[in-house]
């Protein structure tokens, strides 16, 4: 375990070493993105403002939730998960679609997961500005323990990171593991309180008795669960999320990102001759 | 970040290398095939192991220029991947000192919906330059490649040439402590080739580390000071690069059976002294009048001469419908002002076909060094299935007073391909009925 996490920090100066194309890189996936477009950069906060309108109208005049203020609840909840689902998704599939770059140029491999991640990153934080304008049309008053949201974001960060290394590297060797990961994801939203409050969980669980120990266990080793509802509890109910979920967080992290980092650099030698 | 002890003097190092590629008949990239060939017991992996590389050791000085040489689908594009850390050596020990920059294919990452500018920055960086170098470097870069009115243009609208002029022109614009080239250099008319071999000499002048990796013997024997042969089966050769290069093409052109046997034991054995030096490229020659037919005061003595394709590949058969290159070597004895140099086509029944100057295309030889090369194309859409023979002579400016002539001493073969007439020249006609 010592010894991967000395390759892990090994890794992390070849990056820093390569800083620049790792800028040139997110910068280049950023720019491609609008760029043909008429609106251009618009649509990342259009699409925010959509999502907001369309389920105001879905969850307030056609499924009326007990949830005050639902919509923003729900946007609190989904900006990050939208996040979170794009960056592992692109990262897993970045390796094999970037094959010309690996076979003819060396630089850290991992840049390219990365840039996928940290571009996702980038529109994910401009859209947080349209739940900041939603809270202030709900009147939500925002708490000082707002501050603690940065450390949440970073933590969601890094869990993209460590899921895509495993997943970016696997994917060159075994091609329908992207789909798998679809598939995954589709599930993974439904298991988690995005589009639902915990408050509901937590109410099905004491129906359950003594059994709702282990529904509520499930969840709770959701690290998305733990994501979701600290982002929900400091932006939204200015309180400070359970330290217990913050210690699991950092921890699960940790275990991802150098397992995961041990895996790649373990797959990539074979990069170049298996694209 | 490379493990492995260097000597202090070489920069680039291979230690017993071994490099082999497992060749698939029947692999799956699925994780359901490979489960359901598991479980049901069927399609077992037929694996073949392709050696690119078999025990191979060399080193590279600081300031070298080597060349790798050798047929396709030898370890040559291998080797540079395994120096860049783009591949892993199957066992052995390779060092590498020093930043490298990697040329093996040119315009790589480049993104046809940015601007040319932005596509200079973004692969710039890809080449390990720093934002600031590129910012140093950018007009130069737009001067070299001659794009300055396109830079704001998406890269999807350029020509394929532009495309590869401005990638070149980043890509030797990098400054590193080694430069790998496979095969870039065949890009661009033959004004911006010269500039780009320009621009390497320059990199040697400067003491930068250069392997080149090529089929194109004319630059190879031009700029490399050594050269590394790699055989089919991965055993390698080291030596002088007129050695190798006569080697290579006796082992690839010659019809003599015998002799190719005996090279690959010398190969296989490592003996690359008892090579006799006198690989020299004589196939082109033609024995029935090298010896004789030759005039001239020898001020300037004509070396040597092979033919070629347009890429450099030396050979002397050719299509009805292909391009003919010769590559001329020769020599100062005495100070020489200016050359004419002239050619002969001989037809096998001995008729001259044709006889050309290079002044009829405007061209005089000049800054004569003491070893020079001079190559032309002659575009082929005249000559019909015969064996032609070929003169070439060098005279003085006024066409009069011949330096060296050399008759017939030299051959090539027309072969039929699509076109079956008798006589030995194509006409085109126009028939009204």
């Amino acid at each position: 375990m010592i010894k991967d996490i000395k390759n892990l920090i090994d890794s992390i100066h070849e990056i820093y070493m390569s800083k620049e194309l790792l800028i040139n890189l997110t910068t280049k996936e950023l720019k491609l993105k609008y760029r043909n477009s008429v609106l251009g950069f618009f649509w990342s906060l259009l699409n925010p403002i959509m999502m907001m309108l369309v389920y105001t109208f879905a969850f307030t005049f056609i499924m009326p939730q007990k949830q005050a203020h639902f919509t923003v609840f729900l946007l609190a909840a989904l900006l990050p998960w939208n996040f979170f689902s794009a960056a592992v998704q692109g990262s897993t599939t970045s390796i094999v679609s970037n094959a010309n770059l690996i076979k003819k140029v060396y630089f850290p491999r991992e840049i390219i997961p990365l840039s996928i991640i940290f571009s996702n990153f980038v529109s994910f934080i401009i859209t947080l500005s349209i739940l900041f304008i939603a809270m202030a049309i709900s009147h939500i008053t925002i708490g000082w323990v707002v501050i603690v949201y940065p450390l949440i974001l970073i933590l969601l960060l890094f869990l993209a990171i460590g899921l895509s290394y495993f997943l970016s590297a696997l994917n060159v060797l075994y091609r329908d593991i992207s789909h798998f990961v679809e598939i995954v994801f589709m599930l993974w939203m439904y298991l988690t309180p995005v589009i639902y409050t915990y408050d509901l969980v937590s109410q099905r669980i004491a129906a359950l008795g003594h059994k709702g120990v282990y529904l509520n266990m499930a969840f709770l080793m959701n690290p998305m669960t733990l994501v979701v509802e600290s982002g929900r509890d400091l932006l939204l109910k200015n309180k400070l999320p359970p330290i217990g979920y913050i210690i699991a967080l950092i921890v699960i992290d940790i275990i991802l990102v150098v397992l995961g980092n041990k895996v790649f650099r373990k797959i990539e030698e074979k990069f170049a001759e298996e694209i | 970040m490379r493990k492995g002890v260097a000597d202090i003097m070489s920069v680039i190092e291979f230690k017993h290398v071994t490099k082999y590629f497992n060749i698939y008949q029947n692999k799956s990239n699925s994780i359901k095939e490979q489960f359901l060939n598991k479980v049901l017991n069927r399609n077992k992996l037929e694996v073949e192991q392709m050696f690119v590389l078999n025990d191979a050791s060399f080193k590279i000085e600081k300031g070298q220029t080597v060349g790798i040489i050798g047929e396709n689908g030898t370890g040559k594009s291998t080797s540079l991947k395994l120096i860049s850390n783009i591949l892993k050596a199957n066992s052995g020990e390779i060092s590498v000192q020093g930043k490298i920059s990697s040329l093996l294919e040119v315009g790589v990452g480049f993104q046809p919906d940015l601007s040319g500018r932005e596509n200079i920055y973004l692969y710039g960086s890809i080449l390990g330059l720093s934002k600031a170098e590129i910012e140093n470097q950018y007009d130069e870069i737009v001067e070299f490649s001659e794009l300055e009115r396109f830079m704001d243009t998406p890269v999807k609208n350029y020509s394929s040439g532009m495309y590869m002029r401005l990638a070149f022109a980043v890509a030797i614009n990098v400054d590193p402590d080694i430069l790998l080239f496979d095969e870039v250099l065949s890009v661009g008319d033959s004004n911006f080739q010269k500039k780009c071999i320009n621009k390497i000499l320059d990199f040697k002048r400067r003491g930068k580390t250069i392997v080149y990796v090529s089929h194109d013997m004319s630059t190879v024997s031009r700029i490399c000071d050594k050269v590394i042969f790699i055989k089919r089966g991965g055993h390698i050769l080291e030596g002088p690069t007129e050695r190798m290069i006569g080697l290579y093409m006796k082992l690839t052109y010659s019809a003599d059976d015998a002799e190719k046997e005996k090279l690959n034991t010398y190969i296989e054995n490592n003996k690359s002294d008892e090579i006799s030096p006198d690989f020299n490229i004589k196939m082109h020659e033609a024995k029935e009048y090298i010896n004789g037919n030759r005039e001239g005061n020898k001020d300037l003595e004509i070396t040597e001469l092979y033919f070629s394709d347009k890429e450099g590949r030396p050979r002397n058969l050719y299509g009805t419908e292909e391009d003919i290159k010769v590559n001329i070597k020769f020599k100062k004895n005495k100070e020489v002002k200016h050359a004419v140099l002239i050619f002969k086509i001989y037809t096998e029944e001995g008729w001259l076909i044709v006889y050309h100057t290079c002044q009829q295309d405007g061209i005089l030889i000049t800054d004569i060094k003491d070893t020079n090369s001079v190559s032309l194309i002659i575009k082929n859409d005249l000559f019909l299935k015969s064996k032609y023979y070929f003169t070439v002579g060098l005279y003085d400016e006024t066409c009069e007073n011949p330096y060296d002539v050399r008759e017939k001493h030299y051959w090539f073969y027309v072969h039929e391909s699509n076109i079956e007439e008798f006589g030995k020249i194509k006409v085109k006609c126009d028939w009204q009925l």
